[in-house]
This record gives C-alpha cells, structure tokens and sequence, in this order.
C-alpha cells in the first residue's frame, strides 16, 4: 500500500469524526466543561465575583455541618418516594383504561385534557396552585368548606407543605408519562390479547401477565426520568413555598441555587451539585441492574 | 463523482455547523447604534405598577443628561425576582451596568471583590451637604454607596373601623397595649394581625421581626459585625412575644405560616384584618381600596423602632467612563430628578434641594420619628446569615422550634459564617 492509499484510507476511517463534531462540541460545552468546572469549583472557595481559593474538601466537610443540607437532602428524598411510584402507577393505570375502554373520540380529549398540565409553565402551575391551596379564599378549601370541612393550611403546615407540593407535581407529570405508556400499550400485538381471551383470561391477568411485562422498557424509562426530575424539583417549589415554612420544602436544587446565588457561595453550591449529581448517577445505576435483572430472570 | 459531491457538502455543513456553533458561544459585545455617542448602562429596581412605566420615567427623567453630555443612557428594569443572580452574572461576566442600585445586604461582596469603586473623588463638599443620609453609603470609610431610596419605614397599619368596633378607643403602642387591642378584635371575630410567615424573601423579617428586636433593645450583629447579637435576651423576649401571639393568644391565625406579603395586605385592603406592618408606600393602595386607615411607626417596650430601607446607586469599576456614570448618579439624585421619581415612587426626599413629595400623612415618621428608623448593618455574609435566622424563624412561628433553639441554631450558624468572612 504505498502513501496515498494509507492517506486515503485513513481520511476515509476518520472521516465520521467530521460529522459528530458539532453534536461533540455541543455536549462538551453544554455538558462535559460545566461538570469538570463544577467538580474543580466544589474544592474551592469562590464567590464568582472573586477568583477561586482551592480548600480542599472544606465545601465538603461543611456540607455535612450545614443544618439545612440535611433536611435538603429528606426532603428530596421523600418527594421522590412519594411523586415517582404514583406518577407512574397512576399513568399506567389511566392509559391503560383508555387504550381498552376509550378508543374513540372521548378518550382523545381525555388524553389531550391530560397533557394540558404537561405542556403549562412549571411557574405557572406553581403559582396557579398556590392561589387554589391558600387557607383564605382559596378554591380547593371552599369546596371542602361545602362539605363541612375546615380549612386546611396546605402550603403552611410543616408535614402537609411537601405532600402539597407532591399532589401538584403528580398532576403535572401524568399527562406526560400516560402518552409514553399509551404508545407502549398501543405497541402490544393485539394477537397477545386475543390469545388470552381465548385462555379465558380475566381483564387482571391480562393486565399481570401481557401489559405489564411488556411495558417493562417504558417503565424503566418513566421511572427512571420520574427519578431524575425529582431530584431536580426547583422550580415548583420556589414558586409555591420558596422552600419554607423553615425547612418543610427545601431541596437540594433548591439549596445549591440558594447558596449560589443568594449567598454567593458558589464553591459550597458547586459541591452540593456534585453530589446530588452522585446520588442521580447511582440511583440510575442502580434502577438499571434492578430492571436488567428482572429482564434476565424473567428470560 | 455525485457520491464524492455529497460527502463534500455533509463536510461543508458539519464544518459551517461549528463555525456557527462557536461563533454563538463567543461573548456577545453590545452593538446598538447609538451614533457614535457614549453608552452608559444603568440597572434599577421596578418601583412603578408595570416595569415599562420605570423605563419610560427614569428616560425621561434622564433626557436633559444624555442632551448635556452628548451620551446615551441605557435603563435596564430589573425585576426583583432574580435581582442578585442578575448583578451576580452580569458583574462577574463584564456585562454589567456602569450604575446600579443595590440593597444594604448586597453591597459588601461587591467591594470586598473589588467590583465598584467608591464616590469620594468625585463628590464636592457643597455636594455632600446636600444629601440627607450619606453616611448610610459610608462603608470601610469609604462612599461606596448613594442613598437614593432612604424611608419605605415599614409602620403599623391599623383598620379604624376594626378597632372602633371591638371598642380599642385608644391607640396601642407597647405590646401589652397592642397584645390586649388583639385580644378584643378577635372577640369580635374578626382578625387582629396578620404577618406574611409564609413569604419567599428573607426581607419579610424586616417587617416581622427586627423591628421587634429593636424595639427590645436588641441588635442583629454586634458593633464591628463579627458575631451575631439576635440572640441576646432582647432578641429572646422578640421572639417570645411573636410566638405568644400565634401560638399562645392565638392572635395571629395558623394560616400566616403559609401567607405572603401581598396576601396580608389584600386580607387588610378587604378589611379583614385589624392590623399589618408595611412600607409607608403602601398606605395609597389601603386608601384606593375604601379601607379607614390609620398608622403608628412602631410600637414600644424599651424603645420605638422598625426598619426603613436606604438603598442606594453604586459605581460598578468596570465601567469605562466612571467621572460620566458618577455625573449621572449626582443627576439622578438631583432635586428635580427625585421630585419626577418621587412622583411614580412616593419616598420621602434624600436632600435638602427636594421638597418632602411623599404622602403628608407620613411626614411625622421620617421627621417627629427619624430616631426610631433604623437601616440593616452591612455586613460581610450578612446574606446567608439572614436567610438561616429566617429559616429558623419560620419553624418557631410553626412550633418545631423554640425561641432560645431558634436563635441559638441561627447564631451558632452565622457566628461560623461571619468567622469564615473575616
């Protein structure tokens, strides 16, 4: 092979490197520069308006001191334990009587009606809800006032505030993950169905034994996406308790936005996000061996 | 050869794609044609009902200036929900303003980097005369600061026909008087005070706590602002006194933990409410809504005092004619300037060149009164401390605290945050 064709062959192996460039530099500058930086600045004492002073593992060490990083930490925890498992049961189960009951027009509103929530503003929401939860005046506390009920503060109350936030982020995401499982129950060969009315098979059974384990990608998907925005839950907070009353609502994003930028202890924030950035990583991990197992021994 | 062609141009487009990729992430240089005239950049706070009607007064306001110096003044609106992200990003990025307004709390992390420049040089000492409160801008010795909204005093607001017909026939002012005042309105079944417990900002404490704590005796920080003073038996006996009323008397309803500002005064505007303590600027909006008002600028135990804001311009050191931006600061602190700003924004005049413009009615708190208002200290990592006592606060106001473990917990914290500041 003399020069030319090396050259030749060469230009020829490399040149798909040309064409992921831009999507590579996107991810580099978007993704793969910020996290480098936020984990060289989670050593660091840095304010932005100053140049960074490396600590060491101060940030770190202070993290552990810090009393609202703990309650962050619960908090986010237990928004994820509440809004992930009923998100997703709630969108399998509704998708799941539309695709068998309402295969018609009134079923295409429900769905459309569903993703309404989907597609409003994360501050919009959080606003308008707040204004339906407020104990004087608000709608959901006239309605109970209807049937006898007294007011609820839902918003101020230390161990309701979150819960509060929850069923608001549980209505909004619904619509979403129902579209997801709708396609996916839609994907199901029909012949599967007719196979096991044929069995004798009760509409649970078909439920336990076809749509679930068929849908086991999609779960992982909703899940695992469910997983993800939890732990990033800012936005409706911020809009609807700013985090408070004290402690009830604060989040880690929360807290990594308010040491940032309220307190301008960027070094601290930086270290806050690289482990939540850990816990999301392992999580994910973790939810992947989960359902790769479950695939593996149900083959 | 049409093979050949069509991997060419793939290459081509995967080529201008970057190009254009990293030409959009080069920083942006402001390129308004301003026909060749300087450019000042000036940031405020929206004080008007619409941020365009900021915009609009503060151009007007500034078109003599422009005219006279041959410059043309860029007015950025701010608003106040990402007002510290905004000087944060734009400061450290180089894409700040050349004047800025900022808050007591804000300032110090802006000298400590070094980030604006101090006024001494450029003011006269006819021009020193002139201002009311400068000492307020006076930092480390220095004039960092322009006082340019000094007052928005947070008073307390009291319903007359509220109190007219739970038989309170005079006016409270210590907080056993008003403790007792409560205690009759809620008999009637109306409510007697409401705070906004449930408010996002750390600056409801300016209207919910500190005043108390003055009015005790106390401080926030000791003199040289190295340790926190809140938790000293005056700020105990504040925060006794708040607890008691929600959690004792019960004059303060459950709901005020999840209740914001504008909630409280819309509660008062509808006449729901016997008592509120807000910013003098509001009283127009109780009149708008039919409500019989009437004020006190504080209540007292061992002394009158609230907080009244003095928030000032700074000169941002970037900026690359200073001797213009500190000539605009002194034009738009002029006489006739503040009566035009005072007119959309009613505050109390900041020199002697500006008739008093605000509402007549609050004339005796920032004259008879002056003693008792009393400005946040600027303090290093004041920010965080605040935030953490607020916090703390909160769950006392909820019962999952007690007032000593309130204000232990947050002195504990900003004795740490102050150390690790000096």
């Amino acid at each position: 092979m003399n020069i030319q064709q090396k050259f030749r062959k060469i230009r020829k192996e490399n040149s798909g490197f040309l064409y992921v460039l831009p999507s590579f530099l996107l991810l580099l500058i978007f993704y793969l520069i910020p996290l480098v930086m936020t984990g060289y600045y989670s050593f660091t004492e840095y304010s932005v308006l100053k140049s960074p002073v490396w600590s060491g593992l101060d940030n770190y060490k202070n993290m552990l001191a810090d009393p609202f990083f703990r309650p962050a930490v619960r908090n986010t925890m237990i928004y994820t334990i509440l809004t992930v498992p009923i998100q997703t049961l709630l969108s399998l189960v509704v998708a799941s009587v539309i695709a068998s009951r309402f295969r018609n027009r009134f079923g295409r509103f429900l769905k459309s009606a569903l993703f309404v929530p989907v597609i409003s503003s994360m501050v919009l929401v959080g606003t308008v809800w707040k204004f339906m939860m407020a104990t004087k005046g608000g709608i959901i506390n006239q309605v109970l006032g209807w049937f006898g009920i007294d007011s609820v503060n839902w918003l101020g109350e230390y161990h309701l505030a979150l819960i509060s936030v929850c069923i608001v982020a549980i209505w909004k995401n619904v619509g979403y993950f129902l579209v997801i499982y709708y396609a996916g129950i839609m994907d199901i060969p029909a012949s599967l169905f007719e196979a096991a009315d044929v069995d004798g098979a009760t509409k649970w059974q078909k439920l336990r034994y076809i749509t679930i384990p068929y849908l086991k990608p999609i779960t992982y998907l909703v899940v695992t996406l469910g997983t993800i925005w939890s732990f990033q839950v800012f936005d409706l907070v911020y809009t609807m308790t700013g985090g408070g009353p004290g402690t009830a609502t604060v989040t880690m994003v929360m807290s990594i936005y308010q040491s940032g930028f309220k307190q301008y202890k960027m070094g601290y924030a930086s270290a806050m996000s690289f482990v939540l950035f850990l816990i999301v990583v392992i999580i994910s991990a973790v939810q992947k061996r989960v359902f790769s197992g479950e695939e593996r021994s149900a083959k | 050869m049409k093979k050949r062609m069509k991997r060419l141009s793939c290459l081509m487009l995967a080529g201008m794609m970057t190009v254009s990729l990293l030409s959009g992430c080069g920083a942006e240089e402001k390129k308004e044609d301003t026909g060749g005239k300087e450019t000042l950049t000036l940031w405020m706070p929206p004080f008007g009902t619409e941020e365009s009607l900021d915009k609009e007064v503060w151009e007007n306001i500034l078109d003599p200036f422009e005219e006279e110096h041959n410059v043309e003044v860029s007015v950025e609106i701010i608003p106040w929900s990402n007002y510290e992200e905004k000087y944060l990003t734009g400061i450290s990025s180089g894409q700040g303003p050349d004047v800025g307004y900022m808050y007591m709390e804000m300032i110090n992390d802006y000298i400590e980097s070094e980030s604006i420049t101090p006024f001494d040089e450029y003011l006269t000492d006819e021009e020193k005369d002139n201002f009311y409160y400068l000492d307020k801008g006076v930092i480390e010795g220095k004039q960092y600061a322009m006082p340019i909204v000094v007052g928005s005093a947070r008073v307390m607001f009291y319903n007359k026909a509220l109190l007219d017909e739970a038989g309170v026939t005079e006016i409270p002012q210590t907080w056993e008087a008003f403790t007792d005042a409560c205690k009759k309105v809620a008999a009637t079944g109306k409510t007697p005070f409401l705070q906004q417990w449930g408010d996002k900002s750390k600056g409801a404490m300016n209207a919910m706590f500190f005043p108390y704590l003055w009015q005790a005796g106390g401080q926030i920080f000791n003199e040289d602002g190295t340790e926190a003073a809140f938790n000293s038996e005056a700020g105990l006996k504040a925060a006794k006194f708040l607890t008691d009323l929600k959690l004792k008397d019960g004059i303060l309803p459950e709901e005020v933990t999840s209740m914001s500002e504008d909630q409280v005064f819309s509660e008062f505007k509808k006449g729901n409410a016997a008592f509120v303590v807000g910013p003098t600027n509001r009283g127009a909006e109780f009149t708008e809504a039919g409500v019989e008002w009437d004020y006190i600028t504080s209540l007292q135990d061992q002394q009158m005092g609230t907080f009244a804001s003095a928030d000032s311009l700074v000169l941002v050191s970037a900026s690359k004619n200073k001797e213009l931006a500190a000539e605009l600061v002194k034009f738009m602190l002029s006489g006739p300037s503040m009566t035009e700003f005072h007119k959309m924004a009613p505050f109390p005049p900041i020199a002697k060149d500006e008739e008093y413009n605000d509402d007549p009615i609050f004339k005796g708190v920032y004259e008879d009164n002056k003693d008792s208002l009393i400005t946040l200290p600027a303090v290093k990592g004041s920010a965080a401390v605040y935030d953490n006592l607020y916090k703390n606060l909160q769950l006392m106001m909820l019962g999952e605290l007690s007032p000593e473990e309130a204000l232990n917990n947050s002195a504990e914290f900003a004795d740490s945050t102050l150390a690790q500041n000096q």
